[in-house]
């Protein structure tokens, strides 16, 4: 079942255009990959998809709504989660109080007592149960990253947009959140469509890669098959990537 | 506790002292209305309403031409109230399309603005003559009445912060587009935030008319006097719990002491003053290092005198 229908999106900044004719599908309950060169579009789609950009042509479908025609608080209530490449915490609130937010407004719109149970858990689910009432400004990149996760999660979303969150990360945290992704699928039941540059982490969780280039899908398919297809090879990844 | 009994002593205090000082508790009360409702939306809001008197001024008119009409108090009150109330509810689409600096400026010019429409709607505000009550006060009904609605303000602005639309508020200040993109409808929460903000400066603009018994556009509209509640809630620290109470309380009794021992001198003295607490203070008094130390002491007495130590030597 097809829980986002991305069909001809085009996004057009002047005589720019960053995302092209973009067509592809996400399943229900599906981690896919979007990976591609710096400015092939990929933050722009998760821009026009959370309503921060409105489509110049090309329909969203999500869930059997038509995204382009919802404010950005909607497309969160019907279900589309997001987090920011660089982290944009409260920086003034509390992480629980970053996390409550999300549980209030969100899909689940929670009542005040029970969002704070359910935040309690989604800190902890990321494993910033300890820094609960620590302010966003004193935690350090990492945990603001984490805590962007959490934040999203708390929304309730069937489909959660991850947006470079393993950039910069050593080997061990990169298991570790890929072992989270999984998790936030297997044990949540969120469809994962996710930004990366980080190709390891990619092969090991992707169920199925998307390839920008240049604003356009150049390929589309399970992730042996697309890291050899020669346009990928070619636009992104390079001749000496091999696994 | 220490607000019950603050509350009794409020209570008690016009019977127990001078008319002066009854007055002066008065006027504290209205600047707190006035200060505590702008900052509902500046501090918690982060939307910085230079131009919050215009509720008030509003309200005063509203209250005086609904008297004149010959109005019931009651109404007239209810009315100054609601005037001010649609008057946000109005200013709120055009206002809402600002942000930052560009509010806070756009809301300073409805100062002048305001000051003008009253001066040229002489068929309803009687132009620069202003409007005359039939005297008829009662200087401590107005106490009274001034002490219900600065405490409901105060009341309603804790617990607006303490329901999901007090976090909505704080997730606008903060990083208004994360906040819609995590679900605040934005819309909603600002006019809301304006319109409770309004409504009390409003029913302060009624009470102080009343007792004013006659306003003309400066009075209720003048720079001079519109922001000196704003710089009140900034100098008791804009966006914390005690700020535009303390910073009433501090700017309030320094004015009249100063007004009432230098008499030439008191406004230079009282602007040196104001200049050195913004150096020293930056963020208000509630924001302190002394305050935070005064604040964590009282918090822990009962535990003993170990933090207290540690702030004093921190």
């Amino acid at each position: 079942m097809t829980l986002l229908d991305c069909r001809g999106v085009t996004k057009r900044f002047g005589g720019l255009v960053a995302v092209r004719d973009v067509s592809f599908a996400v399943g229900l309950g599906e981690i896919v990959a979007l990976i591609g060169p710096n400015g092939a579009g990929k933050t722009t789609l998760f821009n026009c998809i959370s309503g921060v950009y409105r489509l110049t042509a090309g329909t969203l479908r999500f869930d059997g709504r038509d995204l382009a025609a919802l404010r950005r608080d909607r497309i969160c209530r019907a279900g589309v989660g997001r987090t920011f490449q660089i982290p944009r915490p409260f920086l003034d609130l509390s992480a629980l109080e970053n996390v409550l937010l999300g549980a209030v407004f969100g899909k689940g719109g929670a009542s005040l007592p029970h969002a704070r149970a359910a935040a309690q858990e989604d800190l902890a689910f990321v494993g910033l149960d300890a820094k609960a009432e620590a302010p966003a400004r004193s935690l350090t990149f990492q945990e603001r990253r984490a805590l962007e996760v959490a934040r999203a999660l708390a929304t309730r979303p069937k489909l959660l947009l991850l947006d470079e969150v393993m950039a910069g990360l050593n080997p061990t945290e990169v298991a570790g959140l890929v072992r989270l992704v999984r998790r936030i699928r297997d044990e949540r039941g969120v469809t994962v469509l996710w930004v990366e540059h980080v190709m390891r982490a990619v092969m090991d969780l992707a169920e199925r890669i998307v390839v920008l280039h240049q604003g356009s899908v150049v390929a589309d398919g399970p992730p042996p098959a697309v890291v050899r297809d020669p346009a990928v090879v070619e636009a992104y990844l390079g001749e000496k990537y091999v696994f | 506790m220490g607000a019950g009994a603050a509350l009794a002593a409020l209570a008690i205090l016009p019977t127990l002292s001078s008319t002066y000082l009854a007055t002066v508790v008065y006027q504290l009360f209205l600047f707190f209305i006035v200060a505590q409702s702008f900052d509902l939306v500046a501090g918690y809001m982060g939307y910085v309403n230079l131009g919050h008197y215009v509720f008030f001024g509003v309200g005063a008119y509203a209250f005086c031409i609904a008297l004149v009409g010959n109005a019931p108090l009651v109404l007239a009150f209810a009315g100054a109230g609601l005037a001010a109330l649609a008057c946000a509810l109005l200013l709120s689409y055009p206002l809402f399309r600002l942000r930052g600096d560009y509010f806070a400026f756009a809301t300073l010019a409805l100062l002048i603005l305001f000051q003008i429409l009253a001066t040229n709607l002489e068929g309803l505000t009687g132009g620069s003559n202003g409007i005359s009550l039939p005297p008829g006060y009662h200087l401590y009904a107005a106490y009274y009445l001034a002490l219900a609605v600065a405490a409901a303000c105060l009341v309603v602005v804790r617990g607006l912060m303490r329901l999901r639309i007090g976090l909505a508020f704080l997730g606008i200040r903060e990083d208004e587009q994360a906040a819609e993109i995590f679900g605040v409808p934005l819309l909603a929460h600002k006019v809301l935030g304006l319109g409770v903000s309004g409504a009390f400066a409003g029913v302060a603009g009624g009470i102080q008319a009343w007792t004013l018994s006659y306003i003309d556009p400066p009075t209720v509209f003048g720079m001079d006097v519109a922001l000196v509640p704003i710089a009140m809630a900034l100098f008791g620290g804009s966006g914390t719990a005690a700020g535009p109470l303390v910073g009433v309380v501090a700017l309030g009794l320094l004015e009249q002491g100063l007004w009432s021992r230098l008499r030439y001198l008191h406004v230079a003295v009282y602007g040196a003053i104001l200049i050195l607490v913004g150096l020293l203070m930056p963020g208000g008094i509630a924001r302190s290092g002394p305050w935070r130390r005064l604040a964590a002491l009282r918090a822990g007495a009962p535990a003993g005198s170990g933090r207290a130590a540690t702030g004093g030597g921190a």
